[in-house]
């Protein structure tokens, strides 16, 4: 028989993790804060990447997809963004046996390098707006972590849209994962 | 979630101009003028297989909605050496019948017995099972077992389709149902600050309260609602902007 599922009543922590071992979502890596996602995990992922996916696109947006690497200076060039991720982030500083003229940060989001190539691409209002999705893997060095809840290395979707006025319709995403997470609905 | 704490499932930013001034992007409006362009950011990301997990697993391990499952029944076929190719025809069919229509899977499975694919499949999350034995083949039914409640639906072949249909509805609608009763009963309204340190302390979960908005204030009161926050699961630092 398969091993046992703690009880929610006696230990809800370890019953999560029991239901994802058990249920075979997901593994510890060799990689410490690093998961990986056995195929009934990523089994659910790929749904909800579809919904999300058709809803993102029946709104307007459209994928792309953006480099791992970001040049450090990049990293400095917004004051909030600095403080809030250069402390968790990893710094690649060596490339091809070479130590690197500029270190690259892997990302943990990816405003800066989107926005260096908008600024290539926006112009004239005509240009606007612009509709970007990106599915893509991030990386924050965390140092609890816990299974899907929190993990150094995760797979996400990141939005980022460019507009000629402030929008005003807020919660996009916020919408888009609870209609996910449920097939319509989160309460 | 199910232990009374919030989890944040996803992000939306609006970032105003600051990235466009960060990298000093402008576009020309229509009448010739520069202006920074406006910018928004959102994700959710892999944590909402967690929050699934958290808001609708039970003792006997994951449930997946019917939505999100990408198998939503699997059958097992239970026979003795005697029933063997009765038994294994039989589920054969049916299930080449629901394949057209349904994401279905035969556990045929020869070194498992059929309590152990229960545990497994119910431990995986599947929302449906089919259990097919001896009787079964002989009043031309299946049995369908509901992973969310367990209870038992006989249902005969000639409705098995429409039944199904029906079935996997009612539980996404019923997961639903479940989880929005779960918060609505942990959620109280307060009307001053007392009664929201007296609720938090008592019985916590989740509280609506009037804000002034002044965020100072919001500072001080947030304090005692850090038992909400799960370690683990809430302090998330907010991303960029």
């Amino acid at each position: 028989m398969a091993e046992r599922i703690t009880p929610r009543t006696e230990d809800y922590n370890r019953w999560y993790t029991d239901v994802i071992i058990q249920g075979k979502l997901a593994d510890y890596s060799p990689v410490k804060g690093c998961m990986v996602i056995r195929p009934n995990g990523y089994a659910i992922w790929e749904r909800m990447q579809q919904e999300l996916d058709r809803m993102f696109k029946e709104s307007g947006h459209v994928n792309a997809y953006f480099p791992l690497f970001i040049p450090e200076s990049f990293m400095k060039k917004e004051a909030e963004h600095v403080e809030g991720f250069a402390p968790e982030c990893a710094v690649v500083t060596h490339g091809g046996g070479q130590e690197l003229e500029e270190s690259l940060y892997i990302r943990p989001t990816s405003e800066t390098i989107i926005w260096s190539m908008y600024k290539k691409w926006i112009m004239s209002y005509r240009d606007l707006p612009i509709l970007i999705n990106q599915w893509a893997n991030v990386v924050r060095w965390e140092m609890r972590t816990r299974l899907f809840l929190r993990t150094t290395e995760f797979l996400w979707q990141e939005g980022h849209t460019a507009h000629r006025r402030r929008p005003y319709l807020l919660h996009r995403s916020d919408d888009a994962g609870r209609k996910s997470a449920s097939g319509r609905n989160i309460p | 979630m199910q232990d009374g704490k919030a989890l944040q499932a996803g992000t939306s930013h609006n970032l105003g101009q600051n990235f466009a001034k960060a990298f000093d992007v402008k576009f020309q409006d229509k009448n010739g003028e520069l202006k920074y362009v406006y910018a928004t950011s959102w994700g959710v990301s892999t944590r909402l297989i967690g929050a699934l997990i958290m808001t609708h697993g039970d003792d006997n391990g994951l449930i997946i909605p019917p939505k999100l499952a990408q198998t939503q029944m699997v059958m097992i076929p239970i026979w003795k050496e005697a029933t063997r190719g009765k038994v294994l025809q039989f589920a054969e069919n049916v299930y080449r019948q629901l394949k057209t229509r349904f994401a279905v899977k035969l556990d045929a499975r020869e070194q498992y017995k059929p309590g152990y694919k229960y545990a497994e499949w119910e431990m995986a999350g599947v929302p449906l099972r089919i259990e097919v034995g001896p009787r079964d083949v002989e009043n031309n039914q299946v049995m369908l077992v509901r992973r969310d409640t367990r209870k038992k639906i006989p249902t005969p072949l000639n409705s098995l389709e429409n039944t199904i249909e029906k079935l996997l509805e009612k539980i996404q609608r019923d997961l639903f149902e479940r989880a929005l009763k779960l918060r609505q009963e942990n959620t109280h309204q307060v009307e001053t600050y007392d009664e929201f340190k007296k609720v938090l302390e008592e019985k916590g979960g989740f509280i609506e309260a009037h804000w002034s908005g002044d965020p100072e204030n919001l500072r001080i009161s947030y304090v005692p609602t850090i038992k909400f926050w799960h370690d683990d699961t809430g302090s998330e630092k907010p991303p960029a902007g």
